[in-house]
């Protein structure tokens, strides 16, 4: 969590590129990554002239030759602005775009980038105050860059935007990924899943990633994020590098316009709030997702798609609009069907649908279910969360103090709590979702129903199709009574006007 | 009649400033009640009060005495100014700095009497027009305020003056109070007749809506106009109590309008798509001309074995309500019931002529409301007229 001195700094810096002109927050956090880009490459260079120092030998493939060494950013951040300015426009962001040949992936996102601060006033404010953060210090640096990405307050096209951080953390939570799973967000925006995975890993398994071969698969192969935004992946890339992840696979995929034979069956975990917006065209769409299911809607096509990319065994938690649980169309049937009977379908979790405020109002819920190809569902784990400890307009003001929010706040919550935070009691009794969790009426905020209710009901998912609710008895006066009221009121009022003339006339 | 500066004879208090996270519970030691926005309505409203530490009250004076009157003083435009009155209060209370209060000098100036004057329409109305309007916050311009001209008769005769818009008042609240009475009877006697739904203590046989009703129509998508010859009821003409307002109507051309579309008296209307709170609004027509109906409205005609009085005050009880909001699924804000599953519902079926005994004792209810509500009408009237002449010099 950023606070005090260091938000104020990043405030302050996005003050400076918005009163410099630039006003769209997704290229202030573009421009700002690319500055940080530029400063960790000075970085890596002054790291690898001090290795040749102590052993005396050459610099290992360095960044920057005798030539180049202007425009590192040790040296041009001394120089006037102007002359600051020009360097970096002319000379800086070509070799940036020169790195794509390189095969790191933060490099690979940089072949187009484009350099847009518009004066050097601007430019000098940005490199003084990048300068004042602590932008090499491990577990800040990550929060850090968090914090900006959330100022992005506006939401994309395509139906995307961003996913809270604490309903990420639930899911990821709930999901309790191992160091061997191969985690994939085939739509991973700005990373958000997989940073949350990996703090995950990284907190609960940590003698594990101790172990070389375990840390070589936690760099290299655990997490996999697809976009078909280059500016998104640019800044999925530098928010996995700010998280000290090396080399995590996040490349440009069209997810349902490309064929996934190269992709099936690869992944053991996937966690994703797919966009749903609109529809496809069939052309345009994969050939193999719509032989799983026959529709142009995003929503199940994704759906499909986790399917395919599952290798059996594999679990997923993807949040899908309400539309999904209960649309009552071919393709909306057929793949609820195919989740229960083909698949293990574990759990829906119902959010409030002011979880996506500002950007949407949607309703929407999580979705939790594990590839089989043998069926296996038996008991489906429905969970209606009412509050996430944060008020549910459109300012999301947190309703309980920090260390009570999230799914695994630091003090236990108590009744009047968990009124405004549901998030860790979803957290426990999904632990107990197969034994105590059975045992509760449908009346309760948790409840199971067994296969059997919903094959019955068509594959409806919704939770209100099986929630029963509580009818009080209620007070209620007799009739007589309310008229006798009634009378005495009539006579009051009868009398008052009298007094009323008299005092008049 | 004598006039002053309201400046000479009252002053403002602004209130204190506090960010969100200095609210502290209502038991937390040196905490005191801090009054917003969103407490001043026509009375002050207690259902939610926030609490503070005393620590944010500056100056003693800040404290909220009994009688002040409590001004919105920063709001959108149309609410600036808008006032209540300070009750005696059980907890010591302060107020935030949206709001200002305006005290009267005791020795000057009955507190009731410039209650009265600050919160009548001509003063309201030059009170909005000195807003001074930043972004789409409008604030109290205390100095205009403050010369407005009040008149300053002796405090007898203020007090003889307030007294009598005070009564005018009292009764105004009865009227209300009585026509509240009226809603819960209407209640009263259908769970009287029928029993409560939930527990169906009587025994009838349950059916489902559809078994009691012959058709259940969409109306017309055709967009309506602000003129025309045939009135169209929309969704907004349904009150959430279950009546049908016709206040505010669009037309179409009567060449638009088919047999399909057109309500006749003793249909029901049901809302199905709206916000969570208000889908399933259910009305009677029960008026003798006919009229149009739009999309968002359902067209439930009776069979003859029952009545819709009766099924309409079934949607629109308590247990009726519940179910529906439990049933409506929603996308986007908006919830839905469509009329597949409006007749899904299961409701008991009592013979129909307990149904129209009961229809007949709604009507003599119904016409009780009516005529109240023209009363509570008249008073409204006879309140504005004695406030106008009170501070004209002329009661």
């Amino acid at each position: 969590m950023i606070t005090g001195e260091l938000r104020s700094r990043i405030d302050r810096l996005w003050d400076a590129f918005w009163s410099g002109g630039i006003s769209n927050p997704l290229e202030v956090i573009e421009q700002i990554t690319y500055l940080m880009f530029i400063k960790r490459l000075d970085g890596i260079q002054t790291t690898k002239e001090h290795k040749a120092n102590r052993t005396g030998g050459e610099v290992d493939s360095p960044i920057y030759s005798a030539d180049t060494k202007d425009l590192r950013w040790s040296v041009f951040t001394e120089k006037q602005p102007d002359q600051m300015y020009e360097i970096v426009a002319n000379e800086v962001f070509p070799q940036l775009r020169g790195l794509g040949g390189e095969k790191s992936t933060y490099s690979q996102h940089m072949k187009d980038a484009r350099f847009t601060i518009p004066t050097p006033n601007l430019l000098t404010k940005a490199v003084d105050i990048l300068d004042e953060l602590p932008l090499d210090q491990g577990d800040v640096k990550g929060d850090l860059y968090e914090y900006m990405l959330s100022k992005i307050a506006t939401a994309g096209q395509n139906g995307q935007f961003r996913t809270p951080r604490h309903i990420i953390q639930l899911m990821v939570e709930m999901m309790n990924p191992s160091p061997r799973d191969e985690i994939c967000d085939p739509a991973c925006g700005t990373a958000g899943f997989l940073v949350a995975a990996a703090e995950y890993v990284q907190r609960e398994h940590y003698d594990a990633l101790l172990e070389r071969n375990q840390q070589l698969h936690f760099h290299n192969s655990m997490f996999h994020g697809f976009d078909f935004d280059s500016t998104m992946l640019r800044i999925a890339s530098m928010n996995m590098l700010l998280h000290e992840i090396e080399e995590p696979d996040i490349r440009y995929r069209d997810s349902l316009a490309q064929n996934v034979a190269d992709e099936t069956e690869k992944y053991s975990l996937i966690l994703a709030n797919p966009p749903f917006a609109g529809s496809l065209d069939y052309e345009t769409t994969a050939e193999d997702l719509l032989q799983v299911v026959k529709t142009k809607k995003t929503e199940l096509l994704f759906l499909a798609l986790f399917l395919r990319l599952l290798k059996p065994g594999g679990r997923a938690a993807v949040i899908v609009p309400d539309g999904v649980l209960f649309g009552s169309s071919k393709a909306h049937v057929g793949l609820r069907k195919m989740l229960v009977e083909n698949h293990r379908l574990d759990a829906i979790v119902k959010l409030p649908s002011g979880v996506f405020k500002p950007y949407a109002g949607v309703s929407t819920a999580i979705v939790f279910f594990t590839k089989t190809n043998a069926g296996g569902t038996d008991n489906v784990w429905f969970y209606e969360v009412t509050a996430d400890g944060y008020s549910l307009d459109d300012k999301r003001t947190p309703l309980l103090s920090e260390e009570k929010l999230g799914p695994r706040p630091n003090v236990a919550l108590d009744e009047a709590d968990h009124e405004k935070n549901n998030l860790p009691d979803v957290l426990a009794r999904w632990a107990r979702r197969g034994n105590s969790e059975l045992e509760r009426p449908r009346t309760a905020q948790s409840f199971t129903v067994v296969k059997a209710d919903i094959v019955s009901q068509n594959y409806d998912l919704s939770l209100n199709r099986y929630k029963e609710i509580v009818h009080d008895e209620g007070e209620h006066r007799p009739p007589l009574d309310i008229i006798a009221d009634l009378e005495s009121l009539e006579s009051e009022i009868q009398s008052g006007l009298s007094i009323l003339k008299a005092a008049i006339r | 009649m004598k006039t002053n500066s309201l400046g000479e004879v009252a002053f403002f208090v602004r209130g204190v400033t506090f960010k969100p996270s200095d609210i502290v519970s209502g038991n937390s030691p040196d905490s005191l009640w801090c009054m917003r926005t969103r407490n001043i309505q026509t009375e002050l409203d207690l259902s939610d009060v926030w609490s503070i530490s005393r620590s944010h009250v500056k100056r003693p004076e800040q404290i909220l005495q009994f009688g002040d009157v409590l001004v919105s003083s920063a709001n959108s435009w149309n609410l600036v100014g808008k006032c209540c009155w300070t009750p005696q209060l059980d907890n010591e209370a302060t107020f935030g700095g949206f709001i200002t209060a305006l005290r009267a000098d005791p020795a000057r100036l009955h507190p009731r009497y410039l209650y009265w004057w600050f919160s009548s329409p001509t003063v309201q109305a030059a009170v909005r027009s000195f807003g001074r309007q930043t972004t789409n916050i409008s604030n109290l311009d205390i100095h205009r305020c403050l010369a407005l001209n009040i008149p300053v008769p002796p405090l007898e005769e203020q007090r003889r003056l307030a007294g009598l818009l005070d009564q005018v008042d009292d009764l105004r609240a009865k009227r209300q109070q009585a026509i509240a009475l009226l809603d819960d009877l209407a209640q009263s006697i259908f769970l009287d007749m029928f029993g409560n739904p939930a527990t169906n203590p009587k025994g009838w046989v349950i059916r489902t809506v559809s078994d009691l009703i012959e058709s259940a129509t969409y109306g017309t998508s055709q967009k309506a106009h602000t003129a025309g010859d045939f009135p169209v009821l929309r969704m907004g003409n349904l009150t959430a109590q279950g009546r049908i307002d016709l206040s505010s109507l669009k037309y179409l051309p009567t060449s638009e309008v088919g047999e399909r579309h057109i309500v006749r008296k003793d249909d029901i209307l049901f809302n199905r798509t709206n916000s969570a709170d208000l889908v399933g609004k259910t009305a009677v027509f029960r008026e003798n001309t006919p009229m149009a109906y739009a999309g968002y409205l359902v067209r439930v005609r009776t069979n003859p074995q029952n009545h819709p009085e009766y099924i309409s005050a079934f949607l629109n009880s308590r247990y009726g309500k519940k179910i529906l909001r439990n049933m409506c699924k929603s996308i986007v804000g908006m919830a839905n019931i469509n009329a597949r599953e409006l007749q899904s519902i299961r409701i008991p079926a009592p013979p129909l002529k307990l149904q129209q005994e009961f229809a007949q004792r709604l009507q003599a209810t119904e016409q009780q409301r009516a005529a109240h509500v023209s009363h509570l009408e008249a008073l409204d009237e006879l309140f504005s007229s004695l406030q106008a002449k009170a501070f004209r010099g002329e009661l």
